[in-house]
């Protein structure tokens, strides 16, 4: 599809693919709504590329409506791609997957959702919660299967185990019923773990243990995170990369402190303007109030971020411009920075 | 300044199978005309409680156990619900929560202005509704085309908006806002908190704005409550709050937001977790996830909320006495 925006990350991945656990490339993804003669086309995911090493943690950010969850989604095999590749450590997922292959796949792959009362069956204890998982992929049985259940809660620090075991969902806080989501994700020993906003329905108190249990998860494990918010300081808090979508693009993508501290993209630098930020003193930025949400069924031929933009010319309606490297590992999709 | 809201000794909660549960404790607040107070907290500290008692929406098996709520000169808590009903929108109003979802999903938005201004201000005059209803959709930065939307028709923020322009329509003296954006993206969420506070400096009106957000707090709000298990644990200017925290929760809370800019840096929040309100012993309520408790003394009594310096009040033991060694 669209094969101009992908030159450079080719460059990018070629030098990743050796550590890289989760390669995507050109991923697109549309839905059809509608029906009676009005069908429409949304296009959720326009040409997404993304290299994710092992132990790394990349960070989404976008509003609602972006596309970061139906990315999370499509990577998960929760949806299949309309176009594009996707790879996990090298080998590429199937269009189509049988059984056993979504099993293999899924030993690799696993989610944790953002609402730890929605995503936990409320008839099931914790103990059959986690060890469904290990049974369904034949990885304990027995005593060892229970032993194998003690050991996933305590490392998610759900301490002693033995209280928590038998217990419902509803007998537990919302930062305990994450660590049970994060615990039943960790449980196959996966390599990568997709999280859709994994923080954003907990207390505020609880939002940082629970971060911090995900970064000693990575460092011990292993594990590598695709890591979504629509919340900047977390995502700056959490990953070793940030990548900004908007409007089904990825409009920017580099290391988390480049990218917070010197935003290329103009989306990010209003994301940044409009998110509170004490430490850098307490009078907040004016934000332009002038705004429109795009129209994923029509998007404007162009940037789609030129409607918004500040600092929109007339040559930003004409295309939509290649995600492009401007400096060391610092993408963005802005012609104001591509000397062309 | 003059005092629009104050608030003595309010305890309010819910009965249950005859047992009380105080959600909101011995709260004493005042709000002064054109004041933006923020009322921050976590789920379950009393916080939505305590602005249901205050525009008298508590309903059973809700409860206002005592205290006393003056607004304007007036006792709210002697009114009926009549009366109450005449005060709410007009001269206190309220946003809350999910308010996105409070418009009737089968009516035009002029019909439901329509509603609201026929109710209080007795006359059918819909040109002159019509004029402030324009008004007030030019304030909160909606184009007049939207008036004959039907709900469906609008996106999240535009419907919270039209919510904010129904609740300053009739210029009440003060507006609660009960998590008003939460549900909305960073950059909505910024550019609606700003026009609120570009009307309330230029209409004059004041704000109560509850939310967990405390970082957002700090830089749009006048003074800040920051509440822990239905009390008032800390009270403050937002800049001396930011700058010098006294209670360790408000501390804590503080720490659980990461810096925006800046390095990277490993961060603690609190550990444990919120108290049950219908299980709370004697002590202070945050003792047991406190990392600066006294042993042998947070535990027995709960301290209250005391000046510890001028007009800064906290509820701690280790403020305890300090008001007049501090001072000098």
């Amino acid at each position: 599809m669209l094969p101009v925006n992908s030159i450079a990350m080719q460059a990018h991945e070629q030098q990743a693919s050796p550590e890289s656990v989760l390669e995507v490339h050109g991923l697109t993804k549309e839905f059809v709504i509608g029906r009676w003669g009005r069908k429409r086309i949304v296009r959720a995911v326009s040409d997404f590329s993304l290299t994710l090493r092992r132990r790394e943690v990349v960070a989404l950010v976008g509003e609602s409506g972006s596309g970061k969850t139906t990315v999370a989604r499509v990577i998960g095999r929760l949806y299949a791609p309309t176009a594009g590749t996707i790879r996990i450590n090298g080998e590429a997922v199937p269009a189509k997957m049988n059984r056993r292959e979504l099993l293999a796949f899924r030993r690799k792959v696993q989610m944790i959702f953002q609402d730890p009362y929605a995503s936990l069956n409320p008839l099931h204890s914790v103990g059959y919660t986690i060890s469904r998982p290990l049974r369904i992929h034949n990885l304990a049985q027995g005593d060892d299967l229970k032993a194998r259940v003690r050991e996933i809660l305590e490392r998610c620090e759900l301490k002693p185990a033995d209280l928590f075991i038998n217990k419902l969902p509803h007998e537990l806080s919302g930062g305990q019923r994450q660590r049970v989501g994060i615990a039943r994700a960790l449980a196959v020993g996966p390599e990568l773990i997709l999280a859709d906003e994994p923080t954003s329905m907990l207390d505020v108190s609880i939002r940082l243990d629970i971060m911090n249990l995900m970064l000693d998860l990575k460092d011990e494990e292993g594990i590598s995170y695709l890591f979504i918010t629509h919340d900047l300081a977390g995502a700056h808090y959490m990953a070793d990369r940030i990548a900004i979508m908007y409007a089904s693009y990825l409009v920017e993508l580099g290391p988390s402190d480049d990218v917070i501290n010197e935003p290329l993209h103009p989306y990010t630098e209003l994301l940044k303007s409009a998110a509170p930020k004490p430490e850098s003193g307490l009078k907040p930025e004016e934000i332009s109030t002038n705004y429109d949400i795009p129209d994923l069924t029509n998007l404007p031929p162009g940037c789609p971020f030129a409607p918004r933009c500040p600092l929109a010319e007339p040559k930003c309606k004409v295309v939509v411009p290649p995600l492009l490297e401007v400096k060391p590992g610092h993408y963005t999709r802005c012609i104001l920075h591509h000397n062309i | 300044m003059s005092v629009l809201l104050r608030v003595e000794n309010l305890n309010a909660g819910y009965v249950q199978k005859d047992q009380r549960i105080i959600a909101a404790r011995d709260i004493n607040l005042e709000v002064a005309q054109g004041e933006f107070l923020g009322l921050a907290g976590e789920s379950g500290c009393g916080k939505t409680t305590l602005a249901y008692a205050i525009t008298g929406l508590l309903e059973r098996p809700g409860e206002v156990f005592s205290g006393r709520v003056e607004f304007n000169g007036e006792d709210l808590l002697s009114k009926s619900p009549q009366e109450m009903r005449q005060i709410r929108w007009k001269e206190m109003s309220i946003v809350m929560q999910a308010s996105m979802n409070v418009l009737n999903p089968v009516m035009r938005v002029r019909h439901q202005f329509y509603d609201m201004m026929r109710a209080h201000l007795g006359h059918n005059d819909t040109q002159h509704y019509d004029s402030r209803v324009l008004e007030m959709f030019r304030m909160v930065g909606i184009a007049p085309e939207y008036l004959d939307a039907y709900p469906h028709q609008l996106s999240g923020g535009m419907k919270q908006r039209v919510v904010i322009a129904m609740a300053l329509a009739l210029r009440p003296k003060l507006v609660i806002l009960d998590e008003p954006t939460t549900a909305l993206d960073v950059v909505i969420q910024r550019s609606i908190l700003q026009q609120i506070d570009k009307l309330r400096r230029e209409l004059g009106f004041s704000i109560i704005m509850i939310t967990h957000d405390l970082s957002l707090l700090v830089e749009i709000a006048d003074s800040i409550a920051v509440m822990y298990a239905g009390s008032i644990v800390e009270r403050a200017a937002a800049e001396e709050l930011y700058n010098e925290p006294l209670h360790p929760y408000t501390y804590g809370l503080m720490n659980s937001f990461p810096p925006l800019v800046g390095r990277r840096k490993r961060m603690h929040g609190i550990p444990g977790h919120p108290p049950d309100l219908s299980g709370l012993g004697p002590g202070c309520s945050f003792a047991p996830r406190c990392p600066r408790v006294i042993k042998g003394l947070c535990e027995i009594a709960a301290p209250p909320l005391e000046e510890v310096t001028p007009n800064r009040y906290a509820a701690c033991q280790l403020y305890r006495d300090a008001g007049s060694r501090t001072t000098g």
